[in-house]
């Protein structure tokens, strides 16, 4: 299939970009970085196989000049058949329109058909290459290189073989491996084998449900057994423990009651008696002492009261005297605090007689009291007094603001003749208008655009005008170049009509040399024969050289005219802005031929004065707004003048009202309000102290009355008890007469008590000797009941009967001690058998009772743990959910290993298909790849290299030189490995071309690393493969360009702008 | 004659595993457990509220190779219940619970019969009136070939005869065939009502003269027994008509389905559609657990990634996590890959490329004995690996041709770039 043309309605850069008449052979496509190599390929690669979808970072190519997205191309398959194949972006890959012979329409899949088994991946991975995989080839293992080489002919899309054969035998092994422990098989099946175990172990278990039911019940009847052995033997410890504890109470028992035999007999006896002997005897001894005490202490106090003597008459005024005593103090306060009550209220009458000068010459203490001091009157007073203040304050307000406004009309004025003056002096400096400077910086603005432009116009002129001059330079030489020779007719012919002759001779003539004659005709025949094929020969080439310099020469003339036609554009661009530059450069006043330099300098002048002019606007605005100012403060200064008038004379007015009021009132109307209300105070003063001028006077009057009252009082008493009366009455008369009455009071009170102690201390000695009767009488009873006479036979017949209660007692407890110990009923039974026991004989005994019995305990606490164990057993192989779990996870497992299973299948049978499908596919198409590859290879290396080696299923690839040494890659130079790449590349193009339609081959500047010589040697075989194909060559190097042209005069160069 | 109801169940398998179900999920697995045990306590229950006169139970109570306790003490409790209640039970042994096989001696409380290996006939009687006469005869082993229903013979003085018996009528393919018989020789023993077991779906063989049925499985334990299973209430008429109802009494209920993508779909689009495909048969089970095994398939461009190892599990954890913790649950046992690339197969196989050789390849292997048996002996390593559970070891020729067919598609996922057909 070769591509005939290409047309990019809309992609990346291009828009409606067309090449045409592309041919079979070397097309090559010369452009710099960014001139839209990578898109043109993009662009073949997407219309033959299909636009990607919008997801991930694929380029989309999106149209960026306009243009719908997507276009055509043109090809002829190799029966020579034309098609034009449209494709847009699309679901799918997109649309296809293909229009083939005769406007027969198809759609993708008769295009899919066209291209036979040719795919994307086959396409990018054989037919189209380029540099990097050139420079990065020698840097692959040998099994890199290998998938290298037949991985991109195996049309894979995924990424080399080995890593897919590799990913699926990780896969299988991460599944199993034959003697591996982890892998996931492997581990099942050893789950399964434990689990298998685990249920076989647990139904054995559950078979021994029955065995256990018999063997509970033996264990639970041989521990009854034992419990009953235990429960006797505890009895008897029991009874021998007893025997033993009481024998020793029995042995007290028996002594007691021995010995209270051999005592006398006294059943009775006073309880307690001895004590109460003894302190009858001590209570008597201590009455009688007693007894004498109080006698001698009542003959003390008869003597006593008969010698104290009593003052009645004193006692008698006793009340009066007291009286006069306790106010002692007070007429002593009286006599003392009399002078200072008068010395007071003769200052209280100073400071009323200064307090009423104060209020005025007609005020006296009555006026004062009849003044109206009321609340009423104070808030009135109050309530005047603010009415005028704020009136005052309003005033002084409205002064205040009249002021302000009249400096704020003198601020105005003074800034209002400021900015006239300012704007005077302005005036006179301007001399051209704010429109034409306006128009000049526009001028000059549009030449700062267009002189560039002019420049960059006269050099592309340039450059247009050097290039024509190549081409046609370059159709001069393609015209002038000697065509092929053609073999002339009649040479043939001669040869040919001699050859007749000479058969004709041979004919005619005889002899022994006719057979000569017959050979020399038989040459003669054959070399006409021989010069008419190469006529034949000769006479194609040149048909087909003249159709290829025809071809070159259109394509060549083509260009011309476009380079024509292109240069009569710029020239007319430029005309079209030298006329506007001029017309520019007259608006902005400089020269036509004035330069960028000057143009910026105009610009900054222009500029300067634009800002000038601002400047004088401001000013003017600035003046308007002072005028405004001057007459809003003249406003100002009129409003507040009415405003202090108005506060003045209502201030008037209310003045007027307060001397009335204060008139009314009999007040000086000069007070004021403040005024007013200290008069009120004074008034407040007055009465105050006249208050306490009165109070003074009565004090002075009861204090004199009180002090003669008392004095004479004093001078009754005294009279009375016939006391001399003094001179003058003094505190000490009335001490004095106190001193007495108390010395009588005490005598009295000595006396009473006196008499009182006497009556009880006979009273006392009654009741004393009274007790000591009551003690004689109980001794003699006592002994009588004690059957005693004397108080020593008592003592000792108590000691007689303490001993024998004492021995009773003992008996007593110890009969009981042994009941404790043996129960009431055992007790007698008991009593005969300490009589005969043998203490030692018993304890041995009990020993052997007591370890039998541990022992025994032992027993039944073992049997008693057998016994729950089993019952445990039984309970829990009842209840037991293991078995049910591990059932489970049997299942579960064994589907876990069914699954495991078939995805190791799947693995190892895909692993096994691929190898298998890799050793047929090698088998079959490595020989023909290998062969065309080595003869490439042996001449791009001018045969230093004869062969390529590398047998089908070792992974290994050698060179081998014509001695036969064999080299493996690695040792190779890299620009040799790069040889060998590109050979391998091509022998695989050939063989897939073998096979299938065969697809334009792309290129991409894979000679820019090679030396001269052998990128000249490579170009020869890149024309040479060409020869029979379409490939198209991209490269942004001239120099590779003139390499091939070295070669091929003739060849198609396509030139790509930088868009 | 006196009408009178029965429930009629088989194949309790009580404490008997889930068969083939991958449950990491704790709860999940203790609920499975207890399915069995719920079903059989349902079936009890139900005789219980009905106030039938008897439980006809038609073999295959317990799995004797299990060796559950637990399983024959829950059984014996539930017969007191019965018991306690006056409701006579009736039951029969199976191939999986024959009288030779392992069991515990238990007593079982008065009003249940269990049937010996001899066929025995024992009345029905409700306050001192026979109401019908069951005959039944137990598994004396487990593989009884001997066509047992040839033994029984009806009661003439009964009013009603019912037939227990656990056996393979018809010679059902799908199940093994112990005790066969035909739907004639049933007929022929004169019997009013057969009460079959052995089969694990309902069905009933005959309506009437007699009424043969078998009653399934109280609860599915495999994915092959999908659907509703449960008991049959039967009711007796004075006329002798037997009028069935199938009462459900799985907890537990088994669904299967198939997923089918679009070329476009991804990863996302599949978990919300296995997702509302689950949600949709949850709908449907009237408030019981599900156990659902789902498969894929389509021609689709994401079928790349779900071959990709790993990618499955973590779907399916994904929609174990949603799905499995709701109640009730809905757990995805499994999810079946059988997707393809969206590769034109036809046009490859023809072409020169790699691809096209190995679609080439793999169709001469499949199509040759030859091939197909060094495949199996490149898989021996684990289908006869020593531990390998037994049934594991055998595979037959389509699993083998469908693994080499998910393996070409495997290769086609590796090899094969998104978008080129």
């Amino acid at each position: 299939m070769i591509l005939r043309g290409l047309h990019l309605d809309g992609f990346g850069v291009f828009h409606d970009f067309a090449l045409d008449n592309l041919s079979a052979g070397l097309q090559a496509f010369l452009g710099p970085n960014e001139a839209g190599k990578t898109t043109l390929l993009a662009f073949v690669r997407r219309l033959f196989f299909g636009f990607p979808t919008k997801k991930g970072t694929n380029n989309q190519y999106e149209p960026q000049e306009g243009g719908q997205h997507g276009g055509w191309v043109t090809v002829e398959t190799q029966e020579g058949s034309t098609f034009r194949v449209e494709r847009r972006p699309g679901p799918h890959g997109g649309p296809v329109t293909l229009v083939g012979p005769g406007d027969s329409q198809g759609d993708a899949g008769d295009w899919q058909r066209l291209l036979g088994s040719a795919t994307q991946d086959l396409f990018e991975s054989v037919y189209a290459f380029g540099l990097g995989e050139l420079q990065d080839f020698g840097t692959l293992s040998q099994e890199g290189i290998r998938n290298r080489i037949y991985g991109a002919g195996l049309g894979l899309g995924g990424g080399a073989l080995s890593d897919v054969q590799r990913e699926l035998e990780k896969e299988a092994a991460h599944l199993f491996r034959p003697s591996g422990q982890n892998p996931r098989l492997n581990r099942l099946f050893s789950e399964l084998t434990q689990t298998n175990g685990r249920i076989r172990e647990l139904q054995e278990q559950f078979q021994s449900y029955a065995p256990k039911r018999q063997e509970l019940v033996a264990k639970g009847e041989e521990l009854e057994r034992k419990q009953d052995e235990r429960g006797q033997l505890r009895t008897e410890c029991r009874r021998l423990e007893a025997l033993l504890q009481a024998h020793g109470p029995y042995l007290s028992l028996c002594e007691a009651e021995d010995a209270l035999a051999t005592l006398s007999v006294v059943e009775v006896f006073p309880a307690d008696g001895t004590a109460r002997l003894e302190r009858l005897l001590a209570s008597i001894g201590e009455l009688q002492t007693s007894l004498d005490a109080q006698t001698r202490k009542r003959e003390d106090l008869e003597r006593g009261i008969e010698e104290m003597p009593v003052d009645e008459a004193v006692l008698t005024v006793g009340p009066r005297i007291e009286s006069l005593t306790q106010s002692l103090g007070s007429i002593r306060e009286l006599r003392t605090g009399l002078p200072a009550q008068r010395a007071e209220l003769a200052q209280s009458e100073a400071a009323l007689r200064d307090t009423l000068r104060g209020l005025g010459p007609e005020w006296d203490e009555s006026s004062v009291l009849s003044l109206d001091r009321s609340l009423a009157v104070e808030e009135q007073i109050t309530a005047l007094g603010s009415h005028l203040e704020e009136a005052r304050e309003t005033v002084r307000k409205a002064d205040a603001a009249l002021t302000h406004a009249q400096q704020q009309l003198a601020t105005a004025e003074r800034d209002l003749g400021e900015s006239r003056e300012t704007l005077a002096a302005q005036a006179a400096a301007e001399t051209v208008g704010a429109a034409e400077w306006t128009a000049r910086r526009q001028a000059l603005r549009q030449l700062r655009v267009l002189l560039p432009e002019r420049a960059d116009a006269r050099r592309r002129l340039d450059d247009l005008s050097a290039r024509l001059q190549d081409l046609e330079e370059r159709r001069l030489h393609l015209e002038s170049d000697a065509q092929p020779q053609v073999l002339p007719r009649w040479s043939v012919l001669a040869v040919g009509a001699a050859a007749v002759a000479a058969f004709a001779w041979a004919l005619l003539t005889g002899g022994s040399s006719r057979f000569d004659r017959l050979l020399l005709a038989a040459v003669l025949l054959l070399g006409a024969a021989y010069q008419w094929w190469r006529h034949r020969v000769t006479k194609r080439r040149a048909g087909d050289w003249h159709a290829r310099l025809d071809a070159q020469l259109i394509a060549l003339m083509k260009r011309i005219e476009g380079h024509h036609d292109q240069r009569g554009q710029l020239r007319r661009t430029l005309d079209r802005l030298d006329e506007e530059i001029a017309g520019f450069a007259d608006a902005a006043h400089l020269p036509h031929n004035a330069r960028l330099p000057e143009v910026e300098l105009s610009y900054a002048a222009v500029e300067g004065a634009l800002v000038a002019l601002q400047e004088r606007e401001r000013h003017e605005a600035v003046a308007r707004k002072a005028a405004e100012a001057v007459a809003r403060a003249e406003r100002e200064v009129e409003e507040r003048g009415r405003q202090a008038s108005d506060a003045a004379r209502e201030f008037a007015s209310l003045e007027t009202g307060w001397r009335a009021w204060l008139t009314e009132r009999n007040l000086s109307d000069s007070l004021s309000p403040q005024g007013a209300r200290s008069f009120f105070e004074r008034v407040e003063t007055a009465v105050t102290r006249l208050t306490q001028v009165q109070r003074g006077r009565e004090l002075v009057h009861r204090s004199a009355t009180d002090l003669a009252a008392f004095e004479q009082e004093v001078a009754e008493l005294l009279s009375g008890l016939h006391r001399d009366l003094p001179q003058h009455l003094e505190d000490a008369h009335v001490l004095a007469l106190a001193n007495e009455l108390k010395q009588a009071e005490r005598t009295r009170g000595e006396l009473h008590t006196a008499r009182a102690a006497l009556q009880e201390l006979a009273a006392a000695l009654t009741k004393q000797q009274q007790a000591l009767t009551r003690r004689q009488n109980s001794l003699s009873s006592l002994l009588r009941e004690g059957g005693a006479a004397e108080p020593e036979e008592f003592r000792r017949r108590a000691d007689l009967y303490a001993q024998r209660q004492e021995l009773q007692r003992q008996t007593a407890a110890r009969t009981q001690e042994i009941r404790n110990i043996v129960g009431v009923e055992g007790f007698e039974a008991t009593c005969d058998s300490l009589a005969s026991l043998d203490p030692q004989t018993t304890r041995l005994a009990l020993e052997q009772a007591s370890e039998r019995l541990h022992a025994l305990d032992a027993e039944i606490t073992e049997r008693a743990g057998d016994v729950r164990s089993v019952e445990d057993e039984l309970s829990r192989l009842a209840s037991s959910d293991d078995l049910a779990e591990l059932l489970s996870r049997r299942e579960q497992l064994t589907a876990d290993a069914e699954s495991a299973a078939a995805d190791w299948a799947v693995a190892v049978l895909a692993g096994h298909l691929l190898e298998r499908t890799r050793e047929v596919y090698e088998r079959t198409r490595q020989p023909g790849v290998i062969q065309r590859a080595s003869e490439r290879f042996a001449r791009l290396t001018d045969g230093r290299y004869s062969r390529i080696i590398s047998p089908v299923g070792e992974a290994e690839v050698r060179v081998e030189s014509p001695s036969g040494e064999r080299v493996p890659l690695p040792h190779l130079s890299r620009g040799t490995q790069e040889q060998l790449y590109l050979s391998l590349r091509l022998g695989l193009i050939e063989e897939f071309d073998q096979h299938g339609e065969s697809l334009p081959v792309i290129m991409d500047d894979i000679l820019v690393n090679f030396d001269p010589r052998r990128a000249r040697a490579a170009a020869a075989q890149l024309l040479e493969f060409a020869r029979d194909r379409q490939v198209l060559f991209f490269t942004c190097h001239p120099a590779t360009i003139e390499t091939l042209r070295s070669l091929d005069p003739a060849l198609a160069v396509n030139e790509l702008c930088r868009k | 004659m006196t009408p009178f109801r029965f429930v009629h169940c088989a194949d309790l398998h009580i404490d008997s595993p889930f068969r083939g179900v991958e449950t990491g999920d704790a709860a999940v697995a203790e609920r499975l457990r207890r399915a069995s045990f719920e079903a059989f306590d349902a079936v009890v229950n139900l005789c219980l509220e009905e106030r039938v006169d008897c439980l006809l139970i038609a073999g295959d109570v317990f799995d004797s190779a299990d060796r559950s306790l637990r399983a024959q003490f829950r059984f014996l409790d539930q017969m007191a219940r019965l018991s306690a209640a006056g409701i006579d039970s009736f039951v029969v042994h199976g191939n999986h619970d024959p009288l030779d096989g392992w069991i515990a001696e238990l007593s079982y409380p008065e009003r249940v019969t269990i049937f010996g290996p001899e066929v025995q006939a024992v009345p029905l009687q409700r306050r001192g009136e026979t109401l019908a006469v069951v005959h039944g005869v137990s598994y004396p082993t487990r593989n009884v070939q001997e066509n047992l229903a040839l033994r029984y013979r009806a009661d003439p003085g009964a009013s009603f005869n019912i037939g227990l018996l656990h056996c393979n009528a018809g010679a059902d393919t799908g199940h093994e065939s112990y005790a066969p018989c035909t739907l004639q020789d049933l007929s022929a023993a004169g019997m009013d009502y057969w009460a079959l077991g052995h089969v694990h779906r309902p069905r009933v063989l005959k309506d009437t003269s007699p009424t043969v049925c078998y009653p399934g499985t109280a609860q599915g334990r495999s994915p092959v027994e999908t659907g509703e299973h449960g008991c049959y209430l039967a009711e007796v008429d004075e006329t002798g008509h037997v009028s069935l109802c199938l009462v459900p009494t799985d907890s537990v209920r088994w669904q299967s389905g198939v997923v089918a993508l679009g070329e476009d779909d991804t990863l996302g689009d599949v978990r919300t559609a296995v997702g509302q495909h689950c949600e949709a048969l949850a709908r449907k089970a009237a408030g019981r657990d599900l156990i659902v095994r789902l498969t894929l398939e389509g021609r689709t461009n994401v079928s790349r990634e779900l071959h990709r190892p790993g990618v499955v599990t973590d779907l399916v954890e994904a929609l174990r996590e949603s799905l499995g913790t709701a109640r009730p649950f809905v757990w995805l046992d499994r999810l079946t890959i059988s997707t393809r690339t969206p590769v034109d197969r036809e046009s490859r196989s023809a072409g020169q490329d790699f691809v096209g050789e190995l679609l080439r390849q793999s169709q001469a292997l499949a199509q040759s004995a030859d091939g197909l048996a060094a495949l199996r002996a490149l898989l021996q390593p684990v289908f006869e690996h020593s531990r390998a559970p037994r049934h594991l070891r055998e595979f037959s020729d389509p699993e083998l041709a469908e693994w080499l067919s998910q393996a070409e598609s495997r290769c086609l996922d590796l090899l094969v770039k998104e978008g080129e057909g």
